[in-house]
């Protein structure tokens, strides 16, 4: 029994340590940062003004109807050292919740470089300094037409720093008929830019583009079968000439990946991209016989008509 | 009297026998199992004779389990068993001749007799054991003697109801999931929610079978219940790994329970009233000595009682329903119908506590938040003895179903059905040295669930699944001291198309009070419980196959002592390493709640089980510490972008590392004390450093217009650790006989201390909920013949 009171008193001891121990009932799930903004948008030297939009970093989600931000955003040409305090344009969504979106009115030089800076009250900022991308002509190359591949090459000039968001617009009437459709395909070419020594290249690949283009039409009902006459009126490509700074790390805009706090950031103390560039765009109409070849058909009046960006 | 076995009867061995030692070496009683064991049924069958029979208790025909049956002649014992869960027993293949025969159990009278056997004779010779009510204190301890919390085997341990009754709870009667909370190495996720953790495992890696059938979510919403009362369950077999070959298709842990048949002499029942729940119980004959009757019907009355004194909101309503008909019809057949429902509806997190401090987004949540469940569950078991063979076959036809969904009851946006037909058998050939376990079976799955959408990336669709398998484990008595069990199970999974082999093995060494034991196997899972684990209070699970890739598969190694220093005295430690492979968790996001897809991780577990038993006349405790360690390796596709890693190691959200648990339990006066301390060390959580928003920006987005996703900036994932868990619950009871009849009035506490012991932390809105507060209750049970 001495032995059983000995062990018994052990036991105690260790229960009151444990006990002490487990003292603390409060946790602290939230421990802070330093930064107090991420912020998102772009310059873009073809808009007459620009747009940002900021998240206070905080404590809490944002469940709560908030529609006050402590923030003052002001944006500063390098070049000149020109200085524009931008306004709030408050936005309230379907649910109720606020965006807090800044508006800076005044255009931006192309090539010029910019400091974007909001601070709060207490004096804490987030800033980012960006490089407005260059004016870029794009141009028609001679198209492809070989067994294997029927395609119109584009090409962007080399002093393109980066060419995001391509894609590819077919405007096309379904069947031959007065009262046919009209409608338009998008196709985004994702992953088919490529870098040459001349620029930045994508082939606008129409026999390819067809398959994709027919399986759209399926899924919308608008064909229902593969011999369906598709009259091509126009062809038009769109890129975003953008600074060097955006290009996601992967090469991928993958949202799953990006979303992770400082993935994709080039903001000092703070997190978010912010931006800079423009569309630039062009459209045409292929040659009658390269649409035949396409497996397209050319419209009544098959006349190639090319039509410069702006 | 003849010492119980080594192994806890039904687990490691249904069949024990012990005889007069005869010295052997392993060579030869390896030969023995190649070249005698196979000799079915051999030719020296036809000079012995076999005896076996089911004993049950003459008061109400109920199995008694570890009634010593020995035959003897005038050198003294040849030979000797002890019955099994459903009172089973057979002596195999002894030499003929005149016996002794003779049943004995502590607190029965014993059943004497002189038989005569003749050679290849098999003899069926049930009995009824009459009750001596004055050693009827003395039975109660002798019969302890074989389960107890420090009577660890391997990672198995037997649970009766006498020892769940013992832990105090807001209920006259006990419950199984109260007293699984007790083991080490097991985390529960507290008061609310009903998910266990066993070992490292995940709630859905463990299969949970009630007389054979398979109970996919045995555990109630309410932390404190399971689908089993303690007064319908006659044992519980906890596998916390190292499972043997009977069983497979999930990769944690097995917890087969077994029920009683209901008394066949005379009605009986009991209602019970108390805050948190009430129950009434029906038993009888049906065809006197033939036929049995067992009803059990619970309901949650939390809503309607304990919510008004506590003054917290407890949104949950279950209960169970349970029938068990059983039909003795020979010596040598048996035949029960077992049939369970249950229902479980709750919202998992407090509105009190939960509150946004907006009404609109409150009842957002709530309708959100809420879940149910239904289990339902019914199966035939046959259990034979065929004449000619000495073989015990067990025959099983059963189907479970389990529907599970969130949201709005009458328009819930996520419901997920799992059901499972299923046939076996089960056939145990006794030799002398060798029991021959082997079985087959083969069952079919359905699965279907609607999702609202995808989710956790998977396509859901109604699917059948077709399983087939056949297992061998021959339990080997290799000398005196050392028991064998090697296994192996052969399984097919549809979804892989070829079989699956799963090796098992367990060991047992004993001498005097020493005990060593360990276990072996690989375990396969085909049908995977996808949830999402960031959230404690996330129960919701979909059942689905494996979405991609190998199945998840786990591969379990125990080495366990065990010793017994005095009669009132025993310590068992037993270490573990658990590798989980293949599994699929919920993807790393930065995006809050269920925007998650999954991923493939492995986990590796590691840990110690330490347990302390004391039982003296008037005094029974126990104290148990768990050391454990979880952790998962993710190899999620992104991890190279975000931490420079193709792979993340972390805790995840169930790794307790330190649990104690100590009970002690008195009579003072009549009044039966007891008393339970718990405590857990911190489970792991995302901590957060902030929050914020995210615009893909992919191009010229209008940040204007585009409103974006809320984004949550956390540290590295699980890297916050919650604040430990401790707990003391308290209960006092006294039972006063009354003619014909016992009332039984219980006083309870629970977290006496009211420690805010946290349950659930919504870092998303900083709503904490707690587990429950200080809660006296009183509960009254009135048992009737």
């Amino acid at each position: 029994m001495q032995r059983f009171t000995k062990v018994l008193s052990y036991l105690g001891l260790v229960g009151l340590v444990v006990t002490l121990w487990g003292c603390e009932e409060n946790v602290d799930p939230v421990l802070g940062v330093s930064q107090p903004f991420t912020m998102y948008g772009f310059i873009d030297p073809t808009a007459t003004r620009q747009t940002l939009r900021v998240f206070p970093i905080d404590g809490r989600l944002l469940l709560a109807n908030n529609p006050r931000i402590d923030a003052q955003v002001e944006s500063t040409d390098l070049g000149t050292n020109e200085t524009v305090v931008w306004t709030e344009d408050f936005r309230q969504y379907e649910d109720g919740q606020y965006g807090f979106v800044f508006r800076g009115p005044f255009s931006a030089s192309f090539e010029g470089a910019y400091r974007l800076r909001v601070s709060r009250s207490d004096g804490l900022a987030s800033e980012v300094v960006v490089n407005v991308p260059p004016r870029v002509e794009m141009e028609l190359l001679e198209p492809i037409d070989t067994p294997g591949l029927i395609a119109q090459p584009v090409l962007w000039g080399s002093e393109t720093p980066q060419l995001i968001d391509v894609k590819v617009v077919y405007n096309l009437q379904v069947g031959l008929s007065a009262d046919s459709e009209l409608t338009a395909v998008t196709i985004r070419y994702t992953g088919r830019v490529r870098q040459v020594e001349e620029g930045w290249r994508v082939d606008v690949t129409l026999a390819e583009d067809l398959d994709i283009i027919r399986g759209e039409l399926f899924r919308r009902n608008l064909v229902n079968n593969f011999t369906t006459p598709l009259i091509l009126n126009q062809v038009t490509i769109s890129g975003m000439i953008v600074n060097k700074e955006w290009n996601p790390p992967g090469g991928r805009f993958n949202p799953d990946a990006l979303v992770e706090p400082g993935t994709f950031s080039n903001v000092e103390n703070g997190f978010g991209f912010f931006g800079a560039g423009y569309v630039e765009q062009v459209a045409w109409v292929p040659e009658a016989e390269l649409m035949r070849r396409a497996g397209f058909t050319p419209p009544p009046p098959p006349e190639g008509t090319r039509v410069d960006s702006q | 009297m003849i010492p119980m076995s080594l192994f806890p009867p039904t687990v490691w061995s249904q069949h024990q026998r012990f005889r007069l030692h005869s010295s052997g070496v392993l060579m030869r009683t390896l030969l023995l199992i190649l070249c005698c064991g196979f000799a079915w049924p051999g030719t020296s069958w036809a000079q012995t004779a076999t005896v076996r029979g089911f004993v049950v208790d003459s008061n109400d025909g109920e199995p008694l389990q570890g009634v010593n049956v020995v035959l003897e002649n005038d050198d003294g014992i040849v030979t000797g068993t002890a019955t099994n869960t459903d009172g089973f027993y057979t002596l195999p293949q002894f030499p003929v001749g005149t016996y002794y025969f003779r049943a004995s159990f502590i607190g029965y009278v014993s059943y004497r007799d002189t038989l005569t056997f003749e050679p290849g004779q098999i003899l069926s010779l049930s009995l009824e054991l009459e009750a001596e009510s004055s050693t009827l204190d003395e039975l109660i301890v002798e019969t302890e003697r074989t389960t107890g919390t420090a009577r660890l085997t391997a990672g198995q341990q037997s649970v009766t109801s006498a020892e769940i009754e013992l832990v105090p709870a807001p209920d006259v009667s006990g419950d199984l999931a109260n007293y699984l909370a007790t083991l080490p190495g097991v985390v529960t996720t507290g008061d609310r929610g009903g998910q266990i953790f066993i070992r490292g495992g995940e709630p859905t890696q463990n299969m949970v079978m009630l007389d054979g059938m398979l109970v996919y979510q045995p555990f109630h919403i309410l932390g404190f219940y399971s689908a089993f009362p303690s007064d319908v369950l006659t044992r519980a077999e906890v596998y916390a790994g190292g499972y043997g070959s009977k069983y497979g298709g999930r990769i944690s842990s097995v917890i087969d329970v077994s029920t009683r048949n209901g008394n066949k002499r005379a009605y009986n029942g009991a209602v019970s009233l108390a805050p948190f729940i009430s129950s009434a119980r029906l038993e009888g004959p049906i065809v006197e000595d033939k036929i049995s009757f067992l009803l059990s019907y619970r309901q949650s009355v939390i809503e309607q009682v304990a919510e008004q004194y506590i003054n917290e909101p407890l949104p949950f309503d279950f209960g169970d329903t349970f029938a068990k008909v059983h039909a003795r019809f020979t010596d040598a057949s048996q035949l029960s119908f077992t049939t369970l429902a249950t229902h479980d509806r709750g919202t998992i997190q407090s509105e009190v506590a939960a509150s946004t401090q907006d009404p609109l987004q409150d009842e957002g949540l709530r309708a959100t938040d809420e879940v149910g469940w239904r289990n339902r569950a019914s199966g035939l078991r046959w259990l034979v003895l065929p004449k000619e063979y000495p073989i015990l076959v067990e025959v099983l036809v059963n189907g479970s179903q389990l529907e599970t969904e969130q949201g709005d009851p009458d328009d819930p946006n996520r419901e997920s059905s799992v059901g499972r037909i299923h046939g076996g058998v089960n056939v145990t050939y006794y030799s002398p040295r060798i029991d021959w376990n082997w079985g087959f079976f083969a069952q079919t799955v359905e699965i279907e669930s609607k999702l609202g959408g995808l989710w956790q990336n998977v396509e859901t669709r109604k699917e059948y699944l077709t399983e087939v398998g056949i297992y061998l484990e021959p339990e080997v008595e290799l000398t005196p001291t050392l028991k064998l069990r090697p296994g192996l199970r052969v399984q097919s999974f549809q979804t892989k198309g070829v079989p699956f082999l799963e090796p098992r093995f367990r060991f047992i060494w004993e001498k005097g009070d020493h005990l060593i034991s360990g276990a072996f196997g690989i375990y396969h899972q085909e049908i995977v419980g996808l949830s999402d684990r960031r959230d404690a209070t996330s129960v919701f699970t979909a059942w689905a196959p494996l979405p991609l890739g190998d199945l998840p598969s786990a591969t379990h190694v125990i080495l366990g002592y065990r010793v017994t220093p005095t009669n009132w005295l025993e310590f068992a430690v037993e270490g573990y390493v658990k590798q989980l492979r293949n599994l699929f968790i919920s993807e790393w996001t930065a995006f809050p709640r269920f925007t998650t897809r999954l991923q493939p991780a492995d986990g590796d577990v590691i840990g110690i089980d330490t347990r302390l038993e004391i039982r003296l006349r008037n005094f029974y405790g126990y104290i148990n510490y768990g050391l454990s360690s979880v952790e998962y390796e993710a190899q999620q596709a992104s991890l190279l972008l975000w931490y420079g890693t193709e792979s993340l190691k972390f805790r995840p959200a169930h790794d307790r590392r330190h649990q104690v648990n100590a009970l002690a339990s008195t009579s003072v006066k009549g009044f039966n004390l007891s008393v339970r301390w718990q405590f857990g060390s911190g489970l792991p959580y995302n901590r957060a450093l902030g929050f914020d928003g995210f615009l893909l920006m992919n191009g010229p987005v209008d940040v204007a217009q585009t409103q974006g996703a809320q984004r949550v900036i956390y540290e590295r994932p699980f890297n916050g650790e919650l604040p430990t868990y401790h707990r003391l619950d308290v209960s006092v009871d006294r039972t006063f006989t009354l003619d014909r009849a016992s009332l039984t009035l219980q006083a309870s506490a629970i977290n006496t201390y009211d420690r805010n012991n946290l349950f659930f932390l919504d870092v998303f809105t900083l709503r904490r909920v707690d587990q429950l507060p200080f809660i006296p209750t009183l509960g009254i049970k009135l048992e009737f013949e």
